[in-house]
């Protein structure tokens, strides 16, 4: 008997709140993906319709080079960051490797570093001729080429790869620990070593998650613009992000952004459709079992290799990317080298205190940041409770269209919104809010997926109990489901803002004067070269970041950003 | 000739949570050897130290004549050349039914022209023929753990290791499967460790059973042995139920116990008199009859068989279809006692009976 | 005198009277109308911490009205004017770029206010207003800069065309046509003295190092990422007063001239305190700051530091307004099949 059989009060309430919902959703989502189709199909200022944009877009040869780079870009991360993230997950997850809470700390920490601060920081770490790593290599070997010009493509799937690998982490590290120890220890009576083990059993049970990694960590590579538009635009190429972008400069090519943006939305359906299709196939769930986890694999004498290979990687993540920030941002002057008399806490004034543009970011970011965060939470928690609940026919749609922005990448999105709201009666653009709309799109999946999880755990017994003392259905909902549910929605509310402070590639196409967020404001620094600034505003960027981090771990335990 | 030989072995989780304690056990060649208590006595980490999944803190392992395991050295499980079935049944999702079943051949070097015959023989045994190539998913949980028998015994080990396989089980496919590990044992005739908590399960599959408490063996022996001559308190009320009674040893056989009940035992010279004993009294050996009519004493018939006989009155009746369960209280005396009888003798509540129990089904144990 | 006359002598004191009370914007009523307004949004592709120095020096002045800046390159800001104009908004109060077809586009399409900064009669040659829609507040020549560390005097590049030879390869650097006005300037006043498009093509295969705003290559030259670069001399001249190890070239092929205009939207939130503002912009003041960091200016009565040689010294290369409006589009199309960004 479905939990919404019987009731009144909330059963009463229920359409309209699907109504609305839905309406909701369909604003956020439906419009701009709509208005985006017809303006990729439009003849530019004019009536009518026509394929021309789509000619123009891959008809044209320096166009058609920004393709091709995209996804070798993409590919190329995603295969670097299983690399990196899979052994780490299982070094952590399953063996007796030292230092593992450490290891977990700085990953985490890499997961939430936006991947432009890591350009930035690599910047000053390996421009070819004046990076620091380049210089103490020529003092140390003598040699006239740099050891790395980052200024490539090698550097920019580098640098992007170091903060995407923590999802291939994450991922990984959840289906290890999900894997009955029973399955591996029936491998092992039957004569397979640990090796062997690894190959036949971990291995191909953890692979759909390693390969959800993949994909997760290609698509944010296809669609990152910071990072590109720092590396590629001086390295002297283009990927399709920072392509649409440069179709936004005087004279606009609104229609051609359109017609190219295509491909990254098809991409990125195909691609999430296929993960689904993989993480659901051959229920690989499995029965009893004990729920301990496998005793840690004894690594021996390896241990210090692998410790040794998880330090460099996050020592290459966080360790000199920091450094470079923290150096950049409390120095004078660049060229003034190293000295105690090149140490000040100026750039930290200037940038708080002295540069307008600055403040009124941190202001509007912060802002934006709490309300998106506030309004998706609590959407998303009615709309999770709803489908869950099944309290209403049709839900599933809810919950279809609340995942679907995962599937549109942060700039395509934005120029449905500008198309949608640049022209009045539904002027949006000019102000602050079309840039809340745009994150909070963007943010709905993530606060949809939390909630929904928080929500599992809130078993409808608990409230059934209360209903059959009395208590009618919001009573019930109020007494036994909100604060049970609270911590979910306080988690789900942190995913967004944490995200919405450093988003770029929406907000890029869509601000103006009075709307610019923090990663805007660092973008824009960093265009007019000026060094101290960009990392003094990282550093803060960077600090409030961990800071809110580390206090949800404190107060949210390991549920949140569970590793 | 004993296939395994455990000797001394203790094993410890933290300071003082010692999960085996000494113990002390020998498991003959082709027997199949059941470790029975409740749950935490130890028997499922025993189990895990034989197959080579912990090592001892203290005693070693023996097969024949090949230390297995000691504190300094302990020979990991892939090389054990056993199996194990899992509560879980742990059946790889990711591979079919074949794969399963054929995964342990490869590791003990058996030419890949015979595995397709093994994995038929190995499949006919657990009458799942044909399944080869599904996938443990679209399998019930029986199946599945006919799938994991299968694979256990495809590789002809020398000694099998079972750790609560039927648990997951529903209570008739439960049934259904004790009898089939007995058969299946009786035709391969395997050296096999069974662990359960379930006495009756025990009690159909195995030659012999280790009644385990507290990481200890209480007593080693056949079901029989173990039934009707429990050597302690513990073994007489974890199989089966029985009725415990704590009094003082007297001469020949006299049990002063307490509540005012004497017994006749058939206490032999290991029991000096004087010695606070407990004596165990099965529900099946106490027979009750009903007392004849009201107002006539009942006059017990010097029965020399019996020799202990006594009034009561029936204090409980259930009816279990198959049988009765009574609880008389004996008069005179505070001590109530539990005896079953046949669903025909239908005593009531409130009903004087007569109690009699042989000598020799009072067990004196310690 | 006959009405025609009449009537014609008046029109002409309106129109003179009206250019004069245009001219003296120390009108009361406006200061009054712009103190009520309370601010001024200035967009402005001036450098970074000049610009800053100039909002500072007129929020001192403490008028009741507050300068807020918003700094970007001279092609972004254009591009976002047009954009929030697409829109039918109007952020900004007023404008300031080094494209100077900026202005013909905007004044074509009707969007510059017609003013007149005070003193503008007395402004040198060199700055020309055009019809009062916009004047000239700042020039700079177009020049080479090096590493004085990196590169001795005697082997830094002399001319434009040193620029493609293969010592550079990889040391060079190169702002964008597509973000700043100076270097589209610079672009379009080259490209007849050094041989047209050739010439940017064998400097694409020097393989420059592309940054976006002319205020960037100074500091990559300050910082050794760089060799040789091309900017504004202003830019340059910065970073050799902080002391930084770098030097400028006055190419003798000639230097093009970068001249960057101020106007007032004709549709400002803040009308009057544009006036206000761009009074102050001309002013005395506000123009020492500007030539204190290395600019030429219109208002004759700064005094320019020692070490900057005078404007009629230099070679210069002037550029029309209508042809930078015309050819704009090929310059970055160029550009970007060039250096492929």
């Amino acid at each position: 008997m479905p939990a919404g059989a019987t009731g009144q009060g909330r059963r009463d309430a229920a359409p309209a709140v699907w109504l609305l919902s839905a309406a909701i959703l369909a604003v956020l989502v439906v419009a701009p993906l709509a208005i985006l189709l017809v303006t990729a199909v439009r003849v530019p200022e004019g009536h009518g319709f026509t394929f021309t944009n789509f000619v123009e877009a891959f008809g044209t040869a320096i166009y058609q080079g920004p393709v091709g780079n995209s996804l070798v870009y993409a590919t190329a991360v995603g295969i670097l960051s299983v690399i990196l993230g899979a052994p780490m997950a299982w070094l952590v997850t399953r063996t007796d490797l030292p230092g593992k809470a450490v290891v977990r700390t700085l990953t985490i920490a890499a997961f939430v570093t936006p991947s432009f601060l890591g350009a930035t920081a690599y910047v000053i770490l390996a421009g070819p001729n004046a990076g620091l790593l380049n210089v103490l290599y020529r003092a140390v070997t003598g040699a006239e080429a740099p050891l790395f010009n980052i200024f490539s493509m090698t550097g920019l799937i580098y640098v992007t790869s170091l903060y995407t690998f923590p999802v291939v982490f994450i991922l990984t590290g959840a289906a290890l620990t999900a894997t009955p120890a029973d399955l591996e220890d029936a491998a092992r009576i039957a004569g397979a070593g640990r090796l062997a083990v690894m190959r036949t059993i971990t291995l191909p049970l953890a692979l759909p998650a390693i390969v959800g990694g993949f994909i997760l960590a290609f698509l944010e590579a296809l669609v990152l613009f910071g990072a590109p538009a720092m590396l590629a635009i001086p390295a002297r190429f283009h990927v399709m992000t920072t392509q649409i972008w440069a179709f936004f400069h005087y004279p606009p090519q609104v229609e051609v952004a359109a017609a190219y943006a295509m491909p990254l939305l098809l991409v990125a359906v195909g691609l999430l459709w296929a993960q689904r299709r993989l993480m659901g196939r051959r229920g690989y769930t499995t029965v009893g079992g004990r729920a301990a986890a496998a005793p840690p694999v004894r690594l021996g004498p390896w241990r210090w290799v692998a410790c040794g290979g998880c330090g460099t990687v996050l020592l290459l993540a966080i360790g000199l990317p920091y450094f470079a920030l923290l150096r950049g941002a409390l120095a004078k002057a660049w060229g003034l080298g190293w000295s105690w008399q090149n140490v000040t806490l100026r750039n930290f004034r200037y940038v708080i205190f002295e540069f307008d543009p600055t403040r009124a970011a941190i202001v509007n970011t912060l802002e934006l940041a709490t309300v998106t965060a506030t309004l998706a939470a609590l959407l998303m928690g009615a709309i999770a409770y709803v489908a869950q609940r099944r309290l209403l026919a049709g839900a599933r749609v809810l919950a279809f269209l609340a995942m679907a922005p995962l599937a549109i990448p942060g700039i395509v999105l934005s120029i449905g919104l500008f198309k949608a709201y640049s022209r009045p009666p539904l002027l949006l653009y000019g102000t602050i809010w079309i840039i809340f709309v745009a994150y909070l799109t963007k943010y709905l999946p993530i606060a949809y997926t939390a909630c929904h999880a928080a929500l599992q755990t809130v078993h409808v017994d608990l409230e059934d109990a209360a209903r059959v003392l009395g208590a009618n259905r919001l009573v019930a909902f109020k007494d036994v489901t909100v604060p049970l549910f609270g911590v979910g929605l306080v988690s789900a509310w942190l995913l967004v803002f944490l995200p919405s402070l450093r988003e770029l590639s929406s907000s890029i196409l869509l601000f103006t004067t009075r709307s610019r967020v923090v990663a805007v404001v660092i973008y824009t620094l960093y265009e007019e070269g000026l060094w101290e600034a960009v990392s003094a505003l990282g550093i803060l960027l960077l600090g409030l970041t961990l800071l809110l981090v580390a206090v949800a771990q404190r107060f949210l335990g390991r549920r949140f950003l569970q590793i | 000739m004993a296939a395994v030989r455990l000797q001394a072995l203790t094993k410890r989780f933290g300071e003082d949570v010692a999960a085996v304690r000494d113990l002390t056990l020998e498991i003959r060649h082709g027997e199949l050897l059941s470790l029975l208590g409740p749950s935490g006595c130890g028997k499922t980490t025993t189990l895990r130290l034989i197959a080579g999944f912990l090592a001892p803190d203290a005693g070693e392992i023996w097969l024949g004549d090949r230390r297995l395991s000691s504190p300094r050295e302990t020979l990991p499980p892939e090389r054990r050349g056993m199996s194990m079935l899992f509560q879980s049944y742990a059946v790889w999702p990711h591979k079919t039914v074949g794969e399963n079943v054929t995964y342990g051949l490869k590791f003990r070097t058996v030419p890949r022209a015979d595995w397709p015959r093994r994995l038929r023989e190995a499949l006919a045994l657990v009458r799942l023929e044909g399944f080869a190539d599904r996938y443990p998913g679209e399998l019930s949980g029986g199946q599945q753990q006919r799938v994991a028998l299968a694979r256990a015994l495809v590789v002809e080990p020398t000694i099998l290791l079972l750790d609560e396989p039927l648990s997951n089980l529903d209570a008739h496919l439960r049934e259904e499967m004790r009898f089939e590990i007995r058969r299946l044992h009786e035709a391969s005739q395997i050296t096999t460790v069974y662990v359960t908590h379930d006495q009756a399960e025990a009690m159909v599959t195995s030659d012999r059973i280790a009644v385990m408490s507290a990481g200890r063996v209480e007593q080693v022996g056949t079901p029989t042995e173990v039934y009707e001559r429990p050597a302690t308190a513990f073994v007489a009320g974890f199989i089966g139920r029985t009725n415990l009674l704590k009094g003082r040893l007297g001469a020949d056989g006299r049990v002063a116990c307490e509540g005012g009940l004497e017994l006749v035992t058939a206490a032999g010279p290991e029991h000096p008199p004087g010695a606070a004993v407990a004596v165990s009294i099965r529900p099946h050996t106490v027979a009750l009859a009903p007392a004849a009519g009201v107002g006539t004493p009942a006059a017990p018939a010097a029965d020399d068989a019996w020799r202990n006989i006594f009034t009561g009155t029936v204090t409980r009746a259930a009816y279990f279809g198959d049988a009765m369960d009574y609880q008389v209280a004996i008069t005179g005396t505070d001590c109530t006692l539990r005896a079953a009888g046949a669903p025909e003798s239908r005593l009531a509540v409130g009903q004087a009976v007569v109690v009699r129990i042989a000598p020799d089904r009072c067990i004196l144990v310690r | 005198m006959t009405h025609r006359r009449l009537w014609g002598l008046l029109t002409g004191l309106v129109v003179v009277l009206g250019l004069v009370a245009n001219a003296v914007a120390a009108d009361p009523a406006v200061m009054e109308t712009a103190k009520k307004e309370g601010k001024v949004v200035w967009y402005s592709s001036l450098g970074l911490s000049l610009a800053q120095k100039v909002c500072d020096g007129f929020n001192k002045k403490a008028l009741g009205i507050t300068c807020e800046l918003a700094r970007d390159g001279s092609q972004r800001i254009f591009q976002k004017v047009m954009q929030e104009a697409s829109a039918g908004l109007t952020l900004a109060d007023v404008v300031h770029t080094s494209d100077i077809s900026h202005y013909l586009d905007f004044q074509q399409k009707g969007m510059l206010m017609r003013y007149l900064p005070a003193g503008a009669d007395k402004f040198t040659p060199d700055f020309r207003d055009r019809d009062g829609f916009y004047t000239i507040l700042r020039g700079t020549p177009y020049v080479i800069g090096y590493n004085t560390q990196k590169v001795a005097a005697a082997e830094a590049p002399k001319r434009w065309r040193d620029l493609p030879d293969a010592r550079w390869k990889g040391k060079l650097v190169h702002a964008h046509p597509g973000y700043s006005g100076v270097v589209m300037t610079g672009i379009l006043g080259l490209l007849p003295v050094v041989g047209g498009w050739d010439y940017y093509a064998a400097l694409a295969k020097n393989n420059p190092l592309v940054v976006q705003s002319a205020e960037d290559p100074p500091m990559k030259l300050a910082g050794g990422e760089a060799w040789v670069g091309v900017t504004g001399e202003y830019n340059l001249y910065r970073e050799v007063k902080k002391g930084n190890p770098v030097a400028i070239v006055f190419p003798e092929e000639g230097l093009p001239f970068v001249t960057s205009a101020n106007a007032i939207l004709a549709k400002a939130p803040h009308p009057n305190a544009a006036k206000v503002f761009t009074d102050f912009l001309f002013d005395k003041d506000a123009q020492q700051i500007l030539a204190d960091d290395g600019l030429y200016v219109p208002n004759a009565a700064v005094a320019y530091p020692k070490d900057k040689r005078p404007l009629k010294e230099l070679k210069l290369l002037r550029v029309e307004p209508e042809e930078m409006q015309k050819r704009d589009d090929e310059i970055k199309k160029k550009f970007r099949e060039l250096f492929g960004v």
